[in-house]
């Protein structure tokens, strides 16, 4: 879930981003209960009482969704995530390592203050975006031009800077994966790796090829480099099989209770594409 | 004796430039001040221009450099600040406004500013007044009543300015700020990835009507 970040997007909806903090919290408190009780009596600030309502269709199996918060700068969101035990998605895109540490270490505190298990054990996802030519050179002489005159670079920093100072890698598959891999020494162990391949302005083509090249050379060695370096008591990010397995063992009484994110037998890939 | 830290902000242009040369003084009046107060000042210099590019960049990217975020926060964490620019076309300078611009919205609540300007001419130094001092009180600074402004003319001589020499205003000036940095406590401003607001009090503040 993210709330929308431009000012215009807002009154679409008779909204206006001044209160985007406040109606993310507000109607997510309600998705919340909807997705939980069968009939729900709730007043709120941004939208019409209900009285005796019930959500349908109910979730799948009666299991809620798990969700993902994303932010890219509003501790807000984090401390969201964190109270309902919920995942934390950082872009890491735009911002330094610094930045990203801050927002995702806020996040794993606030997750074991609220009981959902230890802070390494809260459920991070993040971002990054690439650029990939078999030679590195090659890539940096593709994408430099895209680069410059990107909406939201260009003008600013050279490329060299903006790979130093952000995730931004551009370089050859195997770089990809050393900038990849780090990640986990700026957040801790994780469990999603998005990557942005369609931005600045690429070409379709050009875009489609990155997707081949992201799938053939990086997420498989990605994926076994992961999954190696994962300490056991570091969960997988559940889904909707691991959470349905996990109601079955505790009320067949095979599982002790209470466990907000228990193993998954069938394990969720750790690198969605 | 406590350490309390000086920030001089200059955004002149040339080296040396009278707008440092006002901010030297006024750093030096501010020093002497809150060492007679029993204070050790320790008086340090952030010369705008050093960071013209990045600031540029920090505008098209939303993100400041390293070098940029360091000099930032040393802004954040100064006792007490003296902002001095240039009055360019009856204002600040750009790079001036700029550095302001991209700081978070509370960074200065409650920090003593100084605030002074240089001009080619006297007759600009009511900016002081309608640029500077708003610009810091938006930002929730605690603006000196005394701003100094210097022209070409105050550099010379034997020109007696109407409204006491450059000499007495400076010395006003740098009292008022020692006064009001050793009257306050040393500050460590709150940073949300530090304290975040509990997420109960987010929830009841929006049930509430007020900002979440």
């Amino acid at each position: 879930m993210g709330r929308g970040n431009t000012g215009p997007v807002y009154p679409w909806f008779g909204q206006d981003i001044r209160n985007g903090i406040a109606l993310a919290v507000e109607n997510y408190a309600l998705l919340h209960r909807l997705w939980r009780e069968d009939v729900v009596d709730w007043q709120g600030r941004f939208r019409t009482a209900l009285t005796g309502f019930t959500a349908v269709p109910w979730p799948l199996d009666g299991i809620p969704p798990f969700v993902w918060h994303g932010s890219i700068r509003s501790p807000e969101i984090a401390e969201q995530a964190a109270y309902y035990g919920d995942g934390f998605f950082h872009y890491n895109i735009f911002w330094p390592p610094e930045h990203v540490e801050r927002m995702v270490g806020l996040y794993r505190r606030r997750f074991e203050h609220y009981g959902h298990g230890r802070a390494d054990q809260a459920i991070v996802g993040l971002d990054g975006q690439v650029f990939m030519r078999a030679n590195s050179q090659d890539a940096i002489r593709e994408f430099r031009p895209y680069f410059d005159r990107a909406p939201v670079y260009g003008g600013g920093p050279s490329l060299e800077d903006y790979m130093e100072q952000t995730p931004l890698t551009v370089g050859n598959p195997q770089q990809v994966i050393d900038r990849t891999l780090g990640f986990r020494e700026v957040v801790g162990d994780y469990q999603r790796q998005l990557f942005l391949l369609d931005h600045a302005g690429l070409p379709l083509k050009v875009v489609l090829d990155q997707m081949d090249m992201l799938g053939e050379q990086v997420v498989p060695v990605l994926r076994r480099e992961f999954a190696a370096l994962r300490p056991s008591n570091v969960p997988e990010a559940p889904t909707h099989a691991s959470l349905k397995a996990a109601r079955e063992a505790a009320t067949s009484g095979e599982s002790r209770s209470g466990s907000a994110h228990p193993s998954n037998e069938e394990p969720a890939s750790p690198v969605a594409g | 004796m406590a350490t309390r830290t000086l920030l001089v902000v200059t955004a002149g242009l040339s080296e040396p430039s009278s707008t440092r040369l006002l901010a030297d003084r006024l750093s030096a009046a501010a020093a002497g001040a809150l060492h007679g107060a029993g204070s050790e000042p320790q008086v340090e210099v952030l010369e705008l221009r050093d960071y013209a590019q990045d600031l540029t960049n920090n505008l098209l990217t939303g993100f400041p450099s390293p070098r940029l975020r360091a000099a930032i926060q040393r802004v954040i964490s100064a006792d007490g600040l003296i902002c001095v620019s240039p009055i360019f076309n009856a204002s600040y300078s750009g790079l001036f406004k700029l550095f302001w611009d991209v700081l978070e919205r509370d960074s200065l609540a409650g920090k003593p500013v100084s605030i002074a300007a240089t001009g080619g001419t006297a007759r600009h130094s009511l900016a002081l007044e309608h640029a500077l001092r708003p610009l810091f009180s938006y930002l929730n600074g605690a603006v000196m009543p005394t701003a100094v402004y210097a022209a070409t003319e105050d550099w010379g001589s034997s020109a007696a300015p109407v409204d006491g020499d450059l000499v007495d205003r400076t010395q006003r000036a740098g009292a008022e700020l020692a006064a009001a940095i050793s009257g306050s406590p040393p500050r460590t401003p709150l940073d949300p990835l530090d304290e975040p607001t509990p997420f109960e009090e987010m929830l009841h503040s929006v049930r509430s009507g007020g900002d979440a």
